[in-house]
């Protein structure tokens, strides 16, 4: 053999080789494989009661194979894998995502397994409704709160903003927030209110301020063409509201580029001491060690028009690629999780292995739900049972958000909502940052950015 | 008849050099391959895909140039496109004349001149990433910034750095300078020494003094260099995205907001892939019509 024959050879020997490796990497030896995203990492101490699901899964269904997958986060981190169809067969995702990801194709109809698992006639509606399009189910939701005001309690204490009771003098509408903030940066010299601006999440949470002064983002005219009508006096005093929380009152922080990572970090370091949010933080705990107990919850602020909050949390999404087996699949992995409205002894057992897991890792556990997820009684009464035995955080922490008084959930936005909170960010920055910024103006500009850029331009 | 036997003997002409440099071809194919993969076909297929309504991954109706259109007529674009020839501009006024500089300085350097070297070079090795946040809390304003803490001390007042939406872009362009700057220099390091010692000597001896010798020997040695980089940073400067969504998110207000971040915020934020695309292909068709100006021009100033 000559040379360079034999070296064509071993190339080509190579590249054979390698194909079949391939090829066989990709054959599950006649097992349903199924991937699972968001699994935690060896160094997330929950890892430990997913092995825990595994072990129960491989028992029950031997025929089934789970593929931990530990990618997790928005819907942009899942991006490239969708468009080459390379997702998880599960993976969990922000409702506030749930319109682009079933537009665009991202995620499987699973109405029928949820009828056949019951979830379908067991999820709050309210809830359901998220994951929905038409009378299609594209999700099953995962958690759901209301947003609400979160508060620093050594801050409140430091500031004599403590009743009698010993409960934090919770500011209830607006204006009493600019106050209770003002009184926080006098007497403690931190910020007393966070306000975020980056990352789509300034407009997301500037919708409930807006919706609370009045403010209608859009409406639908009678040809079907969608209309920006934020541009009132009720959106301008909004943002002014805004405005003079940094040049008037002076309690935000210094810097204008904040998103709720930074607002985690200035509050669980003492540096913040309000912020509106959901009241699942349990970042603040796991990642800046924050004592839970100086944790406290009060609802979001009323405003000229009403208390108005957005209904937010996460959810499960298939893959479109899953086949009806690997669907399945997915429903028997969520049942050993114990996220199944039907309860049984093992719900109880493997529901209990997280709220515990919880309650010693020292994350937040409230006695009352955020937002209830199921409506079947079977299962809400586990819920209150399980959380009876592993509520770790004073109820007085979170009476006040608990109460739901007065409060009133509005939808997200119907259209381009990403859009949007994109264009408000940029006002809430230019108000933040340029002393003489002209409210009414940029609210003009906003409201007919939105129309031009986006409204006008939907199929 | 004439024609086949022709075509035969091309046939055979082409086989027997294929044949000849057979192991040739397949150590180039991974690297044609890979090519293939990961740069030509994105870039066809990113035009091609931009002339549909992209539902996800998948093309959905064929609608021509009308994301361009929706494109170019969004209020933002002409802000979004002089953000983004501001970078290059101000990128070229700060970051193109500083290495030639610092790798003249090096050069000359009789002592220390390899700590000086690996100092330069090691901002290059740091994950980018790591460097935008580092500069970002050094750009805090405030008195927790860095910087503002150091002018401080001088008893300046404390400045809002990239709050600024005047100059905003400015001080991305230094943290970008700071960070690529190394690699910049050792190319120009390696052209200077390069040099023929002998053109310096004989220059001395004509009683050529520094600036005669950076007129008539250096500059002329490295413009073959220079003229690489510079293109090379306008491409690269033009596509500038990692910066500003780190460091501002394209804020304040949009002042910092580049093309391809543009691309990415249509793709990643909005899901409108086929937007993103077009961004992409309206980014890549300005650098082709830039670089063959500046080509073009290169080569009239050179007659």
């Amino acid at each position: 053999m000559s040379k360079t024959r034999r070296i064509t050879s071993i190339i080509t020997a190579a590249v054979l080789v390698s194909i079949s490796v391939l090829l066989c990497s990709c054959s599950k030896g006649g097992k349903v494989s199924v991937t699972i995203g968001d699994w935690p990492a060896d160094t997330d101490t929950m890892s430990s009661v997913y092995e825990e699901y595994l072990k129960q899964m491989n028992e029950k269904y031997p025929d089934i194979e789970i593929i931990p997958d530990t990618s997790s986060g928005t819907a942009t981190s899942y991006l490239t894998r969708a468009i080459s169809g390379q997702l998880p067969n599960l993976y969990v995702v922000s409702y506030t995502e749930a319109a682009n990801i079933i537009k665009s194709g991202f995620c499987a109809d699973i109405t029928d397994a949820c009828k056949e698992y019951n979830y379908a006639q067991s999820l709050n509606p309210l809830v359901l409704d998220k994951v929905k399009d038409g009378d299609k189910i594209y999700g099953i939701p995962q958690t759901a709160y209301a947003l609400g005001l979160i508060c620093n309690k050594e801050l409140f204490e430091q500031a004599g903003l403590v009743n009698a009771d010993g409960t934090l003098q919770y500011p209830q509408t607006y204006d009493e927030l600019a106050k209770t903030a003002k009184t926080i940066k006098e007497k403690t010299n931190q910020a007393g209110v966070v306000f975020p601006t980056m990352n789509n999440q300034g407009g997301w949470i500037f919708t409930n301020v807006a919706w609370s002064y009045g403010v209608d983002f859009m409406e639908q005219d009678t040809d079907g063409k969608w209309k920006a009508t934020f541009d009132t006096p009720e959106c301008v005093a909004a943002l002014q509201y805004i405005k003079d929380l940094k040049w008037v009152h002076n309690v935000l922080p210094d810097n204008a580029f904040v998103d709720i990572e930074e607002e985690r970090k200035l509050f669980a370091s003492n540096q913040a001491a309000m912020y509106i949010i959901h009241p699942t933080e349990r970042m603040l705990v796991k990642n800046y060690s924050m004592n839970k107990d100086n944790i406290c919850f009060a609802r979001v602020p009323e405003g000229p028009a009403g208390r108005y909050t957005l209904m937010g949390g996460n959810y499960y999404a298939v893959s479109p690629q899953s086949t009806p087996e690997q669907i399945d699949a997915l429903f028997k992995f969520l049942e050993i999780k114990g996220h199944s409205p039907n309860v049984t002894e093992k719900t109880e057992e493997s529901l209990s292995m997280s709220m515990k897991k919880d309650n010693d890792e020292n994350v937040p556990v409230m006695r009352k739900a955020a937002f209830p997820l199921w409506i079947n009684n079977e299962r809400t009464a586990l819920d209150t049972k399980l959380r009876e035995m592993y509520a770790n955080v004073p109820d007085e922490n979170f009476a006040d958000y608990s109460s739901f008084i007065d409060v009133m959930v509005h939808e997200e936005e119907p259209q381009c909502a990403q859009e949007l909170y994109s264009i408000l960010d940029s006002g809430i920055q230019k108000v933040l940052t340029e002393k003489d910024a002209d409210c009414a103006s940029i609210v003009k500009e906003m409201a007919n950015d939105f129309q031009k850029n986006h409204l006008d331009k939907l199929d | 008849m004439r024609v086949s036997t022709k075509t035969d003997k091309q046939n055979k002409k082409l086989s027997a050099f294929v044949r000849k440099n057979t192991v040739g071809w397949l150590m180039l194919l991974p690297t044609v391959l890979f090519a293939y993969l990961i740069v030509w076909r994105p870039t066809v297929m990113g035009f091609y895909n931009s002339l549909f309504r992209m539902q996800g991954g998948t093309r959905g109706a064929f609608i021509g140039l009308k994301n361009y259109v929706e494109i170019i007529t969004d209020t933002n674009f002409l802000k979004v496109l002089t953000n983004t020839f501001k970078y290059t501009g101000y990128s070229l006024l700060i970051g193109f004349i500083p290495p030639l500089l610092i790798a003249i300085l090096l050069n000359e350097a009789r002592r220390g001149q390899y700590i000086f070297r690996v100092g330069m070079y090691i901002p290059v090795v740091l994950p980018g990433i790591a460097v935008y946040m580092l500069w970002s809390y050094m750009y805090l304003p405030g008195d927790a910034g860095l910087l503002n803490t150091i002018f401080g001390l001088f008893g300046a007042d404390p400045y809002v750095w990239l709050q600024d939406s005047r100059f905003a872009i400015v001080w991305i362009v230094v943290t970008m300078t700071w960070s690529a700057m190394g690699g910049t220099i050792l190319m120009y390091f390696a052209a200077l020494q390069g040099i023929n010692p002998d053109l310096y000597e004989a220059a001395s001896i004509d009683g050529a003094m520094i600036r005669h010798k950076l007129r008539y020997i250096v500059l002329p040695e490295i413009y073959p260099i220079a003229l690489l980089l510079f293109v090379r940073q306008i491409i690269g400067v033009f596509q500038v995205m990692e910066q500003p969504l780190t460091m501002t998110g394209g804020g304040p207000d949009g002042a910092t907001e580049s093309l391809a971040l543009l691309a990415y915020k249509y793709a990643f934020e909005y899901f409108k892939f086929d937007k993103g695309m077009a961004t992409g292909v309206i980014t890549f068709i300005i650098l082709m019509f830039m670089t063959i100006f500046y080509t073009r021009l290169e080569k009239k100033v050179n007659q």
